[in-house]
């Protein structure tokens, strides 16, 4: 398990909370969030879930958008590995970061959160294509398109 | 006509017989052909009538019936026998009468005898039938009558007697028919009778004399056998036809019976192969169908169940796989550019390692290092540190970053082999495809399987089910109608052999009937034969009496030469005479009295039978004239015949000399046909206290 040293991170990741969409996204209000939405692939899922294929699909489209943070939601003490591996991967691919950027844990937040600000829009859309036959159907068409890509 | 049989009275023997007080003896009556008259003669009220009643009882019985049928009081036995019998002194009353051929030979004897005692003290009259009239209670009395007959076929002149009352009443009969008793026990006063065409007695009489029935009942027997014969004829002819139609309708109903039996067997088995149909559908949806059928659906729904887990097992399958590996997919290049900057840093030894800031720290702190040299001493050892320090981190951050640095390369080295991903994901997909196809098919045979259920479950069972019971109700009733007519054949048929039997039996009888008619047609022939011979007998014997009677009454009848003629009635043998001139005038008395000796005289005359002729009172109510044409008409007109007269003596011996005409005993004489000849006295017998006692005396004339 990957312990970052205490208050590394500030206590909550900020997401963009005047975005009604996105708000709700993150939210725990049923139809709107996929963790309560039963034919979401999210479903029962994590808020960092959702952070981290907002950062994945951001970084993916290599963009970032930076936001107003108004209010921080999203505690780190649910953070698991594979959102710090993420998290550190995102900010650690772009060539003008060094190791030094782990003297400033601040910006990494920073960096990641408008990666994630820019992500969570895709993620919406793509959650609004859901199949509900096949809900998990886009995903699943996205991964297989990025693999052929890749091969 | 054939030989006469002639009968006389050879003797009459009278004991206390009404008038008569003791044994009279034997008194003789005439039995010389050449005289044959008998006379008994007296004054009114001596005997002549109780004479004439004791011959009449001792045949018969009984006494002959009187014309004014008053009933007497006094009985047979004479009064003073009756009103001096003593205790224990028997006596009796009896008639005999002896009975002789024209050859002298004693033929019959017949004694008829009342016995008398006295028993008690009863003095009050009753009426005895045995004694015929009314005696003191005290007196007992019982016939007895003993009769003697020649035996035909014995010479010896020996009678055969016999006293039993029945056997002697029988031959009496036989010889003394009862109707016959006017021809030769005749009461003058009686004479009419003969022209009273209702009295059966005379015609009965008639009839027995000449035999004339003889042929009619011959007739009437024929008749009789042949109705008998013709009725079963008949009665056979008609149960004939009547059994062929009897067994024609029945065979039409026993062909009818059969046609209908092999039918209704047809519409059984048609029904019980419906009911089998029925019967079968039942089984095929039955309880344990039922069952099968349940279970069949829970296991295919447990399949579905299994499918859709399969299914939804691919699908998470899917989703983990999307899941765990689209976030990573998107970031591969990001975590290929970290990976490979984290190497570098890992070559430059760059990365946070457990010699932390802190530990830094701790060293410029103590100034000792690990190996316990003094940094103090060692400046660029400081200097060292000190650089170090700027590029130094927290010891738990660089815990976690080699942490990261190697689990960012297991992922880069993981995500290499993504086409087995894919691979992996198809398979999903062709599994998830395949278990919705098998889940369609398995849904499709629960459905089956459910409406297969439902159908069970359906009315239509219950429709099967009411019809499988009226089609029992109608299997049974056809059942129940075909051992009916079963029966109804088999009742037909025993019927039938019986008519079969009847009818073979009739015909023999038909064409015995065939015999029976001829012998029908024969009696019919000599019915008509035997009828036209009486008729023709029956008017040959009237036209003769007829004619003899009409002979005797034209040369005797007073005034006879007023008549042109006799007439008998055929049917009734009631005697007529018809005048000449004003033929509605009555036949007088006289007359009457002529004419009735006459027929019986005609009677007599042409029949075989020449009995003694007995007449009491021969002269009644007739004029001297023909008393005297009477007497000498005797001679010619009873030939051979034994009269006897019981007369008055006025009758007899009156002279009527204003006419100057003999009397009847004058003329008689003067014919010397007088064999015998009595006067009959009465005398004193006794005077008991203020009673008399009279008896009469029959007494030689001479």
């Amino acid at each position: 398990m990957i312990q970052l040293p205490p208050g590394w991170f500030s206590s909550n990741f900020y997401y963009d909370v005047d975005d009604t969409e996105v708000n709700e996204f993150y939210s725990k209000i049923e139809n709107k969030s996929p963790t309560v939405t039963k034919s979401s692939m999210f479903f029962g899922l994590r808020q960092w879930d959702i952070f981290r294929y907002s950062l994945a699909l951001g970084v993916y489209h290599k963009k970032d958008l930076d936001f107003k943070r108004v209010s921080a939601n999203i505690p780190t003490d649910w953070l698991h590995d594979q959102d710090i591996i993420a998290m550190f991967a995102a900010v650690f691919s772009s060539k003008d970061v060094s190791l030094e950027i782990l003297q400033d844990p601040k910006k990494i937040q920073i960096m990641c959160e408008n990666f994630a600000n820019y992500g969570v829009r895709k993620l919406i859309e793509i959650n609004s294509q859901i199949d509900m036959g096949n809900p998990i159907k886009e995903y699943e068409s996205l991964l297989t398109s990025i693999i052929s890509q890749n091969n | 006509m054939t030989s006469q049989q002639i009968l006389r009275i050879k003797s009459v023997t009278i004991k206390n017989f009404r008038a008569y007080h003791g044994d009279s003896g034997p008194i003789l009556f005439s039995r010389d052909q050449s005289s044959p008259v008998t006379i008994f003669h007296g004054t009114n009220g001596l005997g002549k009538t109780s004479l004439f009643n004791a011959i009449h009882w001792g045949i018969y019985g009984k006494e002959r019936k009187s014309k004014d049928h008053k009933t007497k009081s006094e009985g047979l036995v004479n009064s003073y026998v009756i009103d001096t019998i003593s205790d224990g002194v028997d006596d009796e009353m009896f008639v005999k009468i002896q009975i002789e051929n024209q050859n002298e030979d004693l033929q019959y004897e017949i004694q008829r005898k009342i016995l008398l005692s006295k028993e008690g003290i009863g003095t009050d009259l009753i009426t005895s039938d045995v004694l015929g009239g009314k005696v003191p209670r005290y007196i007992v009395a019982n016939n007895e009558v003993i009769f003697s007959y020649k035996d035909p076929d014995s010479d010896d002149g020996e009678l055969l007697k016999t006293s039993n009352p029945i056997t002697v009443s029988s031959l009496l009969k036989k010889i003394f028919p009862r109707q016959l008793s006017n021809f030769f026990l005749l009461d003058g006063e009686l004479l009419d009778d003969f022209m009273n065409s209702n009295d059966a007695f005379v015609k009965n009489g008639i009839e027995q004399i000449s035999q004339l029935p003889l042929l009619v009942n011959a007739v009437k027997k024929i008749k009789f056998t042949s109705n008998k014969v013709g009725t079963g004829a008949t009665s056979n002819r008609t149960n004939y036809t009547l059994t062929q139609d009897k067994i024609s309708k029945k065979e039409i109903i026993r062909d009818k019976l059969k046609k209908d039996l092999p039918q209704i067997a047809s519409e059984t088995s048609e029904l019980e192969r419906q009911l089998d149909d029925g019967i079968r559908m039942i089984l095929k949806y039955d309880a344990d169908t039922v069952k099968t059928n349940q279970e069949q659906i829970e296991i295919n729904k447990t399949t579905l169940k299994l499918l859709e887990v399969n299914i939804k097992d691919n699908k998470s399958k899917i989703q983990n796989l999307v899941y765990q590996n689209l976030d990573k997919m998107l970031m591969k290049n990001a975590y290929e550019s970290a990976s490979i900057k984290y190497k570098k840093y890992v070559e430059e030894k760059k990365l946070p390692s457990k010699f932390s800031k802190d530990i830094l720290e701790q060293l410029l702190h103590t100034h000792e290092c690990v190996c316990g040299r003094n940094l103090d001493e060692d400046k660029t050892a400081i200097d060292k540190i000190q650089d170090m320090l700027s590029v130094s981190y927290d010891s738990t951050l660089g815990v976690s970053m080699n942490k990261i640095v190697e689990q960012t390369s297991d992922i880069v080295n993981t995500s290499k082999d993504n086409l087995s991903l894919v691979g992996e994901i198809k398979e999903c997909n062709t599994q998830i495809s395949k278990y919705r196809i098998k889940r369609i098919d398995v849904k499709g045979l629960i459905e089956s399987l459910e409406k297969e259920l439902d159908k069970i479950k359906d009315e239509k069972l219950e429709d099967i089910r009411t019809n499988n019971n009226k089609l029992k109700i109608q299997i049974k009733d056809k059942s129940n109608l075909a051992h009916e007519k079963t029966l109804v054949l088999n009742s037909l048929n025993m019927e039938l052999d019986n008519l079969d039997r009847e009818f073979l039996k009739l015909k023999r009888l038909t064409i015995k009937d065939g015999h029976a008619v001829n012998k029908m047609k024969l009696a019919e022939y000599i019915e008509t034969t035997l009828n036209k011979s009486h008729e023709q007998l029956r008017k040959e014997f009237v036209e003769q009496v007829q004619s003899a009677t009409q002979e005797l009454f034209m040369k005797t009848g007073p005034q006879a030469r007023v008549f042109e003629s006799i007439s008998i009635d055929k049917n009734t043998f009631a005697i007529s005479a018809l005048r000449a001139k004003d033929k509605s005038k009555d036949i007088s008395r006289g007359q009457a009295h002529v004419l009735g000796i006459s027929f019986i005289n005609a009677i007599r005359k042409i029949t075989t039978k020449n009995y003694f002729m007995i007449i009491d009172s021969p002269f009644n109510n007739i004029s001297q004239q023909e008393r005297i044409d009477v007497c000498n008409e005797i001679p010619t007109s009873h030939k051979n015949t034994q009269l006897t007269f019981l007369v008055t003596d006025s009758e007899y011996k009156a002279n009527i000399e204003e006419a100057d005409l003999p009397s009847v005993r004058e003329t008689l004489k003067k014919h010397n046909i007088i064999g015998c000849e009595y006067n009959l006295i009465q005398k004193p017998l006794a005077k008991i206290k203020s009673e008399e006692y009279f008896e009469t005396s029959v007494e030689d004339y001479n």
